[in-house]
């Protein structure tokens, strides 16, 4: 089951590598990682996807609030939580490819960053599987290049307030 | 006021009421030695990092102060691991100082600079890398804070040449800690009390497990009280064996793998189990779908993470242990336990022969026959125990019930432990004897630390079990690898000898009797002695839980065996 850790921690050097080692030493694998300092700069925003069971949820959630540098860690996986990520992607696509490309664009919010003669760039933000779909139907124009930023997730504005640290939560 | 960041760093440790460290110098810590130099902290200089972390921790553990041990960067650092571990597993309050390269140098591979913030991460509660001396007293503080708060574990301060040397403002009050309070579990809702109090009245065969939390948190009158008004029987961890007195009543024993029989009996027939500082350790639970079948369970821990990790428990208490007791023990019940006691008491009576456990089967100096002599003659000593089969003898034959006198490495397991932890037991308790209790295997480990004991003068005594074999090694060969003994055939120096060369006395005993006169003799003063007993070879420790299997599948005597294969030296 994919499960979606959101962590505040100190905005220092070697935080992630602490956070990180959770999961490696229990042998958890972490689908996607994000990291980005909040509006409060000394504090970073985490969000962590992983395949844990509810046991091994729980479990990763006590040992990573056992650790000093972080100030809180919520499972938003139950809460419906709204979810981006960003993905860039270089297609082969020549002058005749692009109104289909373009087409295909359109309907899935994305942006064309660059068209060059045999090639071209977009990028796609939203859910994970709207971008899983995206790529999807660019596949038969031959991908180039694919990367991808990984999960940010925020709780939907009807849950209730997060328990978050709440000046670095908004 | 302007000071070098080594001064700066002694003044911290004076301030946090550090008297006295354990050490061993090198170029990157030599700034912080010279100004130790002029401080006024006593330092022991060890002879390896990992024999000075061991000091550090058996000086923290027979006293509750917190263990200070220096190091240098590198190889100094990297030595300290063990000593790290081994703290963490146990849950020792220790400050580990490191020198590291100067900051520019970090990360050029520059000589004897090594990541030790990264090596240690996983075997720390924290650590800290400081580059600036204005860094230095905010991270000793909350270093100290951390090492004690909560669940107590070592903390490590790396601290770059650099640092050591520039000049920065001292400023005690701006560095408070502040981290250290961030995870500590609020105080127990009076809810969580009440589920607990309905259990516990509800409970007609109720057992306590006592672990280390007892000591840590100095739970033991109020564990005392609690049992004694509650009428519950309270069975011991290994590291609780120090937590309850063992004449008591109420004290049905040591259980576990080498726990007795009766104790692990009842933990399988209990209808409640109040696990009062302890983690459910694999070496106490042994198959966890066979334990305790019939209990629900009551978990004290001051670390959520150790609550449900193990064993699913029906109520969990988080918080200090001293301060739930304290406060679950005016409401408890006296409960209606006469029949368990009774069940207990006949569980116990099938195996509680005159001498338990009985004395190894095999020729020459029963290991727990020389146990016995050695607490019947020094009944108030602290025990510094290694690791292997002398441990668990000891842990079955002495009786402890003062808090801090069993020190011995339980979770990590590690040999080499007990002669340098006894210094630093020593150091910490002068007035108290201390006996190291080791085996031929984990006496070679961290032999020279003797240098050390005669270097300070102090007058502990060693006593070496020698069977001539990594014998609990062998004792699962036996078992569990057809007898196949690899590489357990153990070579020894003449430990007499090598006690004289380190400027001991020693002895040496193959009866009783030379054994009664060698621990007198020892006793009677004059310096350290290294009594080398040598023990039957073939002896085993029994009882045995075989690992992985339930509790109840107990292991009562040896194999019938062929001749062994090697023979003893």
């Amino acid at each position: 089951m994919q499960r979606i850790l959101v962590a505040l921690t100190d905005n220092e050097p070697g935080v992630l590598d602490r956070v990180a080692s959770i999961f490696r030493r229990r042998g958890f694998n972490i689908h996607s990682l994000t990291v980005s300092p909040t509006l409060d700069p000394d504090v970073s925003r985490i969000t962590l996807v992983t395949d844990l069971d509810d046991r091994a949820a729980r479990a990763a959630k006590s040992f990573l609030e056992r650790l000093v540098n972080v100030h809180s860690v919520e499972d938003f996986t139950d809460a419906g939580p709204l979810l981006r990520d960003t993905a860039l992607i270089r297609v082969a696509a020549g002058p005749a490819d692009r109104p289909g490309l373009f087409q295909l664009a359109a309907i899935f919010r994305a942006e064309i960053l660059e068209v060059g003669p045999e090639s071209a760039v977009l990028a796609c933000c939203d859910a994970p599987e709207r971008i899983r779909a995206f790529v999807e139907s660019l596949r038969p124009y031959g991908l180039l290049e694919f990367g991808r930023t990984g999960v940010i997730a925020v709780r939907s504005s009807g849950d209730p307030a997060s328990a978050l640290h709440p000046a670095a939560s908004f | 006021m302007r000071m070098k960041g080594a001064d700066i760093l002694c003044a911290c440790l004076a301030r946090e009421g550090v008297d006295l460290v354990f050490g061993y110098p090198g170029g990157a810590i030599l700034p912080t030695y010279d100004a130790l130099e002029a401080s006024g902290i006593r330092h022991i200089l060890a002879r390896h990092e990992q024999g000075a972390a061991h000091m550090a921790d058996g000086y923290s553990r027979a006293s509750g102060r917190t263990g200070v041990v220096i190091a240098t960067s590198g190889p100094g650092a990297t030595n300290l691991v063990t000593g790290l571990a081994t703290a963490m597993m146990d849950s020792v309050p220790l400050v580990a100082i490191t020198g590291q390269v100067a900051s520019p140098l970090l990360g050029s591979d520059a000589f004897q600079e090594v990541d030790v913030t990264g090596v240690t991460l996983p075997i720390t509660k924290h650590n800290f890398l400081v580059r600036e001396p204005e860094g230095i007293a905010p991270a000793l503080r909350e270093a100290f804070a951390l090492a004690n708060a909560g669940r107590p574990g070592p903390v490590l301060v790396d601290i770059t040449k650099d640092a050591q040397t520039r000049e920065a403002v001292f400023d005690w009050e701006g560095a408070e800690p502040r981290r250290h309070t961030r995870h500590l579990p609020p105080p127990v809702p009076e809810a969580d009390l009440a589920r607990a109090l309905a259990l516990i009245s509800a409970s007609r065969r109720p057992l306590i497990l006592a672990g280390h939390g007892v000591t840590l948190s100095g739970a033991h009158r109020a564990l005392l009280a609690f049992a004694e008004k509650a009428g519950a029987p309270v069975a011991a961890t290994l590291l609780g064996l120090d937590a309850f007195p063992p004449g008591h009543p109420l004290y049905v024993g040591f259980m576990g793998m080498h726990g007795s029989p009766w104790t692990n009996q009842a933990i399988q027939e209990a209808d409640l189990l109040l696990a009062f500082g302890m983690r459910f350790d694999d070496r106490v639970t042994g198959d966890l779908k066979a334990f305790a079948p019939y209990a629900r369970k009551i978990h004290v821990e001051v670390d959520p993470t150790e609550v449900g990790k193990n064993v699913a428990v029906d109520v969990a208490l988080l918080g200090d242990l001293r301060e739930v007791l304290e406060r679950l023990a005016p409401a408890v019940p006296a409960l209606d336990s006469g029949a368990w006691l009774d069940r207990i008491a006949e569980l116990r009576a099938a195996h509680d022969a005159p001498a338990w456990p009985p004395d190894p089967q095999g020729e020459g100096l029963s290991p727990t026959a020389v146990l016995r002599e050695l607490s019947a003659q020094a009944p108030g000593a602290i025990w510094v125990t290694d690791v292997g089969q002398h441990q668990m003898w000891e842990a079955q034959v002495v009786p402890h019930g003062r808090p801090r006198t069993l020190l011995t490495s339980g979770g990590l397991g590690t040999m080499g432990f007990a002669l340098p932890a006894a210094i630093g037991a020593k150091l910490a308790c002068p007035e108290a004897e201390v006996w190291v209790v080791a085996g031929d295997g984990g006496t070679q480990m961290n032999v020279q630390e003797l240098m050390t004991l005669t270097q300070e003068g102090l007058e502990l005594n060693v006593a070496v079990l020698n069977n001539s074999y990594l014998g609990m090694v062998r004792q699962f060969q036996t078992h569990f690898y057809g007898d196949r003994r690899a590489s357990v055939d153990l070579l020894a120096p003449d430990f007499g000898l090598l006690a004289r060369a380190y400027g001991l006395k020693a002895a040496s005993a193959r009866t009783l009797d030379e054994a009664r006169e060698a621990i007198r003799e020892a006793r009677a003063g004059g310096g350290a002695t290294l009594i080398e007993f040598v023990i039957s070879p073939e002896a085993g420790v029994y009882p045995m839980v075989p690992p992985g299997a339930g509790i109840s599948a107990t292991i009562h005597t040896p194999p019938p065996t062929e001749a062994p294969c090697s023979g003893s030296l």
